[in-house]
């Protein structure tokens, strides 16, 4: 009896998964949105294709997205005639300095592949606010780009800042600087840094008060400040009288880590990768359509 | 010992009739004869395409925020995902189209998304200088909105962040040639003249209750104080200018005899006035050059606030401020800048918090700031005792001590507020109780 029940469940079985094949063809109509939004082309997109997407595979998104973005937070696009204004100096300033001193395998290998445009920063419940984003290596952020004036050159330093940070973000994601870096200065690293001040930070030997953040916020703000503010301001934080000596050390600890990380992991000229990002901020002009 | 048999002879029982069920049902052939989801929501995208593209005039639009002011808007959507607008609250925006781009996108329901900036996202854009509303939060406006409904020339559609309702209605030729006159600007003008006026006024209807009406043309408000039994009740509607003549309302007012869902322009004897109206039945806005009700019950809901000067007396002022309003001036320069000026004072109520807040005004051009004072109260017959509790902001912690005179004044006694009638503007007069000459006048709004 009980091998009679056996078989039966072993044929029944059998039928039932015999009787699901179907041999309906797949449905020839292409899915809702797969492949991504389209719209009318113009000359802005065009711009985009011939200056970064076919040179170099990166993508501008530039037309409002919320799931690009923290979606429970009230965010703006970014209007249209800023498009180019930024990203030709995200190009100028950042992409080509790179592509210069470290070579063309350099950036396609590690440049983010896409750059999401918003026009408003993101605004955080603690009174601070978000200017940019990397994420995984793949996707940077640039926030609060409506205000964002080329001809003015703290207008271009903050823009470039956030850039270099995310950028140097995606560096270290992809080789961690050394750990003796997490070790310099771990006792001022707090969540509230937004209660200090920069000068609090330099006599702490941080270079800006987000840079107490953490050690990866603090890697990539001293990076950032080298290349987009320059060696002298560096110097200049040093030199200051309310910095005490041991402070003093730890700065110029961290640019020497910084100049042997870029050239042990990277095979990159730190040096020279400074002067040329230099350069392009002070030579910068702005496209004139 | 059986019944333990038994149980072994059920299990297989059970498993034999569920396979066989599976087996049975497996086998069914009855092929999904609908439409795939996808398929009908890229159908119903393509003809919300073809319903916004194709409308020969563009489109009036009315926006309610999530901060109860409506805002009217003028659409024309074209087939290269462009859209033209011109928007009811700037002389800019009302007389320039601005360009700017949408595009339908299939999300939870199908939606509508304007997605580069333009004059649409000053309401909802975080950085509270654009539009004076919160920071991180704006207006609680949105630039994405789901479409809820077509009804006849009309789309209704809501806000994806923050709820706010859009009103898309078909324009006829003339309505968009108004628009592309600047007809906004002018319909704005009328109705601020219309309203701005020291007289109070108000519907009445058939029963003869009196609803009074406050218009605040620059929040996009409107409010309808009456009284219910001894209480007096506020409905506080948002309104967007619209077409030729209209100020749309949020939604219908509807109380006792009366039934508005709109404002119209129209002329007598050349000149514009402003009528109540539903649709295109109107009623009239009657004037009384006396206050319907007292100024504290309608101040917090009516009316937001008293403009006191600071850097010049006016009239009405008595001795007693007067004076400690020069010596709060000479003080609070001598802790700014030079050049720093202070316009004015801004008192404001909020009731449910029983809280004033005195805003001082600190200019240094082209900036404006705030230095805000809170202050808690309790009422005392026709009258609120203030209690000083403190600055709420860096800028008043720095001027606090210049500001001190005032801050004794306003807290010595009991304080009075009431109408001040004696000049064509609206204005409302803070009396102390204990103080017979701390007296001052502001304009209200």
């Amino acid at each position: 009896m009980k091998k009679i029940i056996k078989y039966c469940c072993f044929g029944i079985a059998l039928f039932s998964l015999l009787s699901c094949n179907n041999d309906d063809p797949l449905p020839e109509t292409p899915i809702v949105g797969l492949g991504g939004d389209v719209w009318t082309t113009g000359p802005i997109d065009q711009w985009i294709d011939k200056e970064l997407l076919t040179p170099y595979n990166i993508e501008i998104k530039y037309k409002w997205d919320p799931y690009e973005l923290n979606y429970l937070r009230n965010l703006v696009p970014i209007k249209e005639d800023q498009v180019i204004k930024v990203i030709n100096a995200v190009k100028q300033i950042w992409l080509l300095p790179y592509e210069k001193v470290a070579g063309q395998t350099f950036i396609k290998t590690f440049a983010p592949r896409q750059f999401v445009l918003a026009g408003s920063a993101e605004y955080n419940t603690n009174g601070t606010i978000v200017l940019g984003q990397a994420e995984g290596g793949r996707k940077i952020v640039l926030l609060r780009l409506n205000d964002f004036n080329p001809a003015n050159k703290e207008a271009l330093q903050e823009l470039l800042h956030t850039i270099h940070h995310e950028f140097a973000h995606i560096l270290h994601q992809n080789v961690l600087y050394p750990l003796e870096w997490k070790f310099l200065n771990p006792q001022w690293y707090t969540a509230t840094w937004f209660n200090n001040t920069d000068d609090d930070a330099h006599r702490q030997g941080l270079i800006s008060a987000y840079a107490k953040s953490n050690a990866d916020e603090d890697f990539v703000e001293t990076v950032s400040f080298l290349l987009v503010f320059g060696q002298e301001y560096y110097d200049n934080v040093i030199a200051k009288d309310d910095v005490p000596e041991a402070s003093k050390n730890i700065f110029r600890r961290k640019q020497q880590m910084i100049i042997e990380y870029f050239a042990s992991k990277y095979k990159i000229d730190f040096n020279a990768l400074q002067a040329a990002t230099q350069e392009a901020i002070n030579n910068y002009k702005s496209p004139t359509n | 010992m059986k019944i333990i048999m038994k149980n072994k002879i059920a299990i297989p029982g059970i498993l034999l009739s569920g396979l066989l069920l599976l087996g049975i049902s497996s086998c069914s052939k009855d092929d999904f004869k609908g439409e795939r989801p996808d398929q009908k929501l890229t159908a119903a995208l393509e003809s919300y395409s073809i319903l916004l593209t194709e409308a020969p005039h563009g489109w009036k639009a009315h926006l309610f925020t999530g901060s109860v002011g409506g805002y009217g808007f003028w659409f024309e959507f074209n087939k290269e995902n462009k859209v033209s607008m011109f928007a009811d609250f700037r002389t800019e925006s009302g007389n320039q189209a601005a360009q700017s781009s949408y595009r339908l996108k299939a999300t939870l329901l199908p939606a509508l998304y304007f997605d580069t900036y333009s004059y649409l996202h000053e309401l909802a854009d975080p950085d509270n200088r654009v539009n004076g509303g919160t920071a991180g939060w704006g207006l609680l406006s949105d630039f994405e909105f789901s479409f809820r409904e077509v009804k006849g020339d009309t789309i209704l559609l809501t806000g994806n962040l923050n709820n706010s309702k859009l009103q898309l209605v078909k324009a006829s030729a003339a309505e968009k040639a108004a628009y592309q006159r600047g007809n906004l600007n002018a319909l704005r003008a009328d109705a601020t003249r219309f309203f701005q006026t020291s007289s109070f006024l108000f519907l009445k209807d058939n029963a003869n209750t009196v609803y009074s009406v406050n218009m605040n043309i620059s929040q996009k408000t409107v409010a309808f104080n009456y009284s219910v039994g001894q209480t007096m009740e506020t409905a506080l509607l948002g309104f967007a200018f619209s077409g030729e003549n209209d100020l749309i309302l949020s939604e219908p007012f509807i109380k006792g005899g009366i039934h508005i869902d709109r404002f119209i322009r129209t002329e007598v004897a050349g000149a514009p006035v402003i009528k109540a109206a539903l649709a295109k039945e109107t009623m009239e806005i009657q004037k009384t050059e006396n206050p319907l009700f007292p100024f504290f019950l309608m101040w917090g809901s009516s009316y937001q606030l008293i403009r006191v000067p600071i850097e010049t007396t006016s009239q009405g002022n008595k001795s007693d401020f007067d004076l400690r309003r020069t010596a709060a001036l000479t003080a609070m320069r001598a802790l700014l800048r030079a050049g720093t000026t202070f316009p004015e004072m801004r008192i404001a109520i909020n009731k449910s918090e029983k809280l004033v807040v005195v805003n001082q005004i600190i200019r240094q051009t082209p900036y404006s700031f705030n230095a805000n004072f809170a202050f808690s109260y309790t009422e005392q017959d026709n009258a609120i005792k203030l209690k000083y509790e403190g600055p709420m902001d860096g800028n008043s912690t720095v001027i606090e001590p210049g500001f001190k005179p005032i801050i004794d004044g306003l807290t010595d006694g009991a304080m009075e507020f009431d109408f001040d009638l004696t000049t064509p503007q609206l204005r409302a007069f803070g009396q102390s109780k204990s103080l017979t000459n701390f007296r001052f006048v502001g304009l209200i709004n």
